[in-house]
């Protein structure tokens, strides 16, 4: 009828309409659009280790967002923006080699930022390698991920064994009387191997090792290890583990009153989570870092180590931490390897990669023929005040010994 | 050795927990023959209701009952919607079913919730009770004395309300509490009801002793299993006494052993008992399907 | 044979000879569809023939697939790896079949079930399989094409068993026994030898089936090699070919493996949610499995 000759009337006119004007988006899309790098990451944006996972991310947003304002990455005299990829592998390392398979097969991206999580780099390893994929990780610091001869992997955290032992270092340095050191680590490829390094560490320094036991990763409750470590009474207590089961630790070490002299977590301390979740339980603990903002480096990027500073000060009220600070240059290495082989073909910017030695905001990037780096030191921070205070190998300030008693 | 003592001591706390875990799981099986795979994340659902209730401000323990109604609600849905439907198949069919709504509430519950660690952080929780050198946590004393509660106000329901009865009658023999008039059916309805808000309010306590993923289900379920197993179908006491039995297990495999060793030593334990002595200690019903 | 043996048997021949064409996202569907087709099979001699549902089969599947994976990354030759591994279940298969043969199907699902966690523990706590860190390998891209050939071989050898067990009179007495061990027994079968040595072949296919899926995934850990969820999706598989045993199991895996992809691929964060819905829907409506036409 009348009503519904005009309505299929307008009706037609209105998807003409749309048609030409999606047409022209998509022409002026087109003119304007510009080349774009895709990179992806898959990370632990939930689950267990979802703190770490997200401060990876923010670190390679941070950087993207400053690429992409400077013009992006130059290739030769062409320009290409930055654009990431993420997938949640939610803190399971099977899931994580699934979807850097996808990343790589579905997705077609060759450059993988990499996940969180020693585990979690173990898996994605193998899979990068075998498509002939590239991954810069700042995410996993076991010794293991260059054992298997990969030439495709290249990461940004000195090794874990230094975790341990640098701990081990700054408690005999503080109290040569120290005599007994218990060490229990999350069963979990990264913490075994910084929980081996103070094992050995321990040994050397002629400390007597009371218990050196490990606990299931999914473990919520470890009363039963506790148990043991009260009845040892050790003068030195090593926690190896990641965020989560520290504040865990640190929790059930005051419930069964626990008081350890010198208390060193390996993953934890640095972050601000760890304070904002334990208040003054938090007082007088040490962990290893892998980079503390109160360092200076030049960087390509941001200029030096203080510019990016205070930019992340500004924009985030906090202090930034090294999982955020290794994240950026994870991606400014990729940066500049791209833009000295100024290709974007794997083979040409790998070989850039190996060659290269860049200073960045996170410490001087070089790496050696496994894609392990060897020219960046580690740092042991403790909570003094709620804030982090670089204590070894330089001092921001006198360290506090012996830890204070729970409250 | 004093450590004993402390052992025995997280053990007996423990398995006040465990029992009121097990009673549910107990109840289905035993008066409807079902073996129900998706238990653990029911409790799980209750850990997150208690959750959600924490993190609006409320105190748990008084909404736990509500808790509880919820569950039996929810049960009663379940059973009349899905595995009434199914009663008469192979008894495989139903364990598929409930292994769907595993999956199915475990997925649901890690989009809603994602999978960060959650839990319920009571004001006194890293306080603990000190009696000459043993250690009691507040919180799982807490837990203790309310499952303690919840297990004598279900035995006594059991036992003497007219409900209770109906449900132990049909559980030990169906047709000759047909014959008495009883309607199996209902009281079906009934038992899984019950048993889901059991499962959702021992939820409930679980999110007070320790942190919790949504993909902990699988677990509870073959805790819950495996007390049923060692303690057989159809007494509440039995159940305590398997619940104690294997949290000793666990808290002396933990502790001489290692944490890592714990599981292994439970699993041991099932096949053990499936083995040697499927109907377990106290079993007065030996539930046979198929 | 029948028709529909031939025409089968082509197809199947004729999947050799596709995957030099195509890419690697299909290749990686395709393969994933076959090794869950083998899994389902490999199962099958003991439930369909026999009627014991093995939940824990998968024991069977890591456990050689642990087995292939510590030889090979200690440069043993890929073959005789794979072959060890199918090996090394069958003896472990040997070992506890005294004490899980004695039990009824119920107990014995569930049993098996127990058992196959219990690995999945040992493995994560000892040092040889990895701990909780898994094994990876170090290996090129036509290693997927490998695997491939590998699934697809394995897959063909299990159809033929079963289509042969299906027509011969050894499949009979395994059917008899199924439907009624009283009487059988009675007749003088001796069930539980039969029981046994399909329990022990199971276990063989199970293991080789392992090997292989270890070098496809170039990364495994224990959780991903004694997953319950590889028991679920294959009793489930096979539940619904209840009613068309050979070829059930094949177009379901086929049809499973398609719906998982997709759901992975475009409902990223809710496909976990999908599959359980679709499980229980499915078994709602086709609780006694679905029947086929011709049946």
């Amino acid at each position: 009828m009348h009503t519904k000759g005009k309505f299929s009337v307008r009706c037609i006119k209105l998807i003409t309409m749309r048609y030409i004007i999606f047409l022209l988006l998509t022409l002026l899309g087109l003119v304007g659009a510009q080349e774009v790098i895709k990179f992806g990451a898959a990370v632990s944006l939930t689950g267990k280790l979802a703190k770490e996972g997200q401060l990876l991310k923010s670190g390679y947003e941070l950087w993207k967002e400053k690429v992409n304002e400077q013009g992006g990455i130059k290739v030769g005299d062409r320009h290409y923006k930055v654009d990431i990829v993420y997938y949640d592998d939610q803190s399971d390392p099977t899931t994580t080699a699934r979807l850097v398979e996808r990343l790589i097969v579905q997705d077609g991206i060759r450059f993988i930022l990499g996940p969180y999580g020693s585990a979690q780099v173990f898996a994605a390893a193998p899979i990068v390698e075998k498509y002939g994929a590239l991954m810069v990780q700042a995410g996993g610091a076991s010794s293991d991920i260059y054992e298997k001869g990969y030439k495709n992997i290249f990461g940004l955290y000195t090794i874990a064994p230094n975790y341990g032992r640098d701990l081990v270092e700054l408690a005999t340095t503080l109290d040569r009387n120290l005599k007994t050191i218990a060490i229990v680590y999350e069963k979990d490829i990264f913490a075994q191997d910084a929980a081996q390094g103070a094992y050995e560490h321990a040994q050397k320094k002629g400390l007597k090792v009371v218990l050196f036991e490990g606990y299931p990763k999914e473990a919520q409750d470890l009363s039963s290890l506790i148990q043991k470590v009260r009845l040892q009474r050790p003068d030195i207590i090593i926690g190896s583990g990641h965020f989560a089961d520290s504040v865990l630790l640190v929790k059930q070490l005051k419930q069964f009153r626990v008081n350890p002299k010198f208390l060193g977590l390996t993953v934890g301390p640095a972050l601000p989570a760890f304070v904002k979740s334990l208040g003054e339980d938090a007082e007088g603990i040490f962990g290893p870092v892998q980079w503390s903002p109160a360092l200076n480096y030049k960087d390509p990027v941001f200029g030096n180590t203080q510019n990016f500073v205070k930019l992340y000060r500004e924009r985030f009220k906090e202090d930034p931490e090294y999982h955020v600070a290794g994240a950026v240059a994870a991606g400014i290495v990729f940066q500049k390897a791209i833009e000295k082989a100024k290709s974007l073909e794997v083979p040409k910017v790998r070989e850039a990669l190996t060659k290269n030695k860049v200073e960045t905001l996170f410490g001087p990037v070089g790496f050696d023929s496994t894609g392990k780096i060897n020219t960046k030191p580690m740092a042991i921070i403790q909570i003094q005040n709620g804030r982090q205070i670089t204590v070894y190998p330089m001092k921001e300030a006198e360290p506090i010994y012996p830890k204070p008693l729970w409250k | 050795m004093e450590i004993v003592f402390q052992l025995l001591l997280d053990a007996l706390l423990l398995s006040g927990f465990y029992t009121v875990l097990s009673v549910g799981f107990s109840l289905m099986w035993g008066v409807t023959g079902i073996i129900n795979l998706a238990y653990g994340s029911f409790i799980i659902l209750g850990a997150y209701l208690s959750y959600m209730i924490y993190m609006a401000g409320f105190d748990v323990l008084l909404f736990l009952p509500l808790i509880f109604i919820l569950g039996f609600l929810l049960g009663l849905f379940f059973q009349a919607l899905f595995v009434n439907r199914l009663m008469g198949y192979e008894p495989f069919t139903i364990l598929v079913l409930t292994f769907g709504f595993d999956v199915v509430i475990t997925n649901l519950l890690n989009l809603i919730f994602k999978a960060d660690i959650r839990s319920i952080s009571l004001p006194f929780e890293n306080f603990s009770l000190f009696i000459a050198d043993l250690i009691l946590p507040l919180n799982r004393l807490l837990v203790f004395f309310f499952s303690l509660i919840s297990l004598f106000a279900l035995y006594t329901f059991l036992r003497y309300s007219w409900t209770g009865r109906a449900i132990r009658a049909v559980s030990l023999d169906p047709v000759g509490a047909q014959l008495c008039g009883i309607k199996p059916k209902r009281v079906f309805m009934i038992s899984t009801g019950i048993a889901i808000g059991l499962a959702l309010f021992s939820g409930g306590f679980y999110a007070m002793l320790q942190g919790f993923t949504p993909f902990e289900s699988g677990w509870l379920t073959i805790r819950a299993f495996l007390i049923c197993v060692i303690a057989g179908l159809g007494s509440v006491s039995g159940l305590a006494f398997g619940s104690f039995i294997l949290s000793l297990f666990e808290v002396f495999s933990g502790f001489y052993l290692g944490e890592d060793w714990k599981d292994v030593v439970s699993l041991m334990l099932l096949i053990a008992f499936l083995t040697i002595r499927p109907r377990g200690l106290f079993g007065i019903r030996y539930h046979e399907k198929g | 044979m029948r028709k529909a043996d031939l025409i089968l048997l082509f197809l199947i021949l004729l999947l050799f000879v596709l995957p030099l064409q195509i890419n690697p996202y299909w290749l990686r569907l395709l393969t994933a569809f076959i090794f869950l087709s083998c899994l389902s099979y490999s199962h099958n001699l003991l439930f369909h023939f026999l009627g014991y549902p093995a939940f824990g089969g998968v024991a069977f599947f890591g456990f050689g697939a642990y087995t292939f994976s510590i030889l090979y990354n200690h440069s043993t030759p890929l073959l005789l790896s794979l072959l060890l591994g199918g090996v090394s279940s069958l003896i472990l298969s040997l070992l506890i079949s005294p004490i899980l043969m004695r039990l009824k199907s119920h107990y014995f699902a569930i049993a098996t079930l127990a058992f196959q966690l219990c690995l999945m523990e040992l493995a994560q706590n000892l040092e040889i399989t990895g701990g909780t860190k898994g094994i990876a390998f170090n290996l090129p891209e036509y290693s997927n094409l490998i695997a491939f050939y590998s699934f697809l071989t394995l897959l063909l050898t299990l159809l033929m068993l079963t289509l042969f067990l299906d027509r011969s009179r050894l499949g009979l007495t395994m059917k008899a026994i199924r439907e009624d061990e009283t009487t059988a027994l009675s007749v003088g079968i001796n069930a539980v030898l039969y029981r046994s040595i399909a329990f022990m072949v199971m276990a063989f296919f199970l293991g080789l089936t392992g090997g292989v899926f270890s070098f496809w995934n170039a990364y495994v850990d224990a959780s991903t090699l004694f997953n319950p969820m590889l028991s679920v999706k294959t009793f489930f598989i096979l539940t619904l070919s209840l009613s068309l045993p050979t070829y059930g199991p094949l177009l379901w895996s086929f049809f499973f493996e398609m719906l998982f992809e997709l759901l992975w691929s475009k409902f990223l964060m809710l496909h976990g949610l999908l599959l359980g819905i679709a499980i229980v829907l499915l078994i709602l409506f086709f609780p006694r499995g679905v029947v086929w036409k011709r049946s």
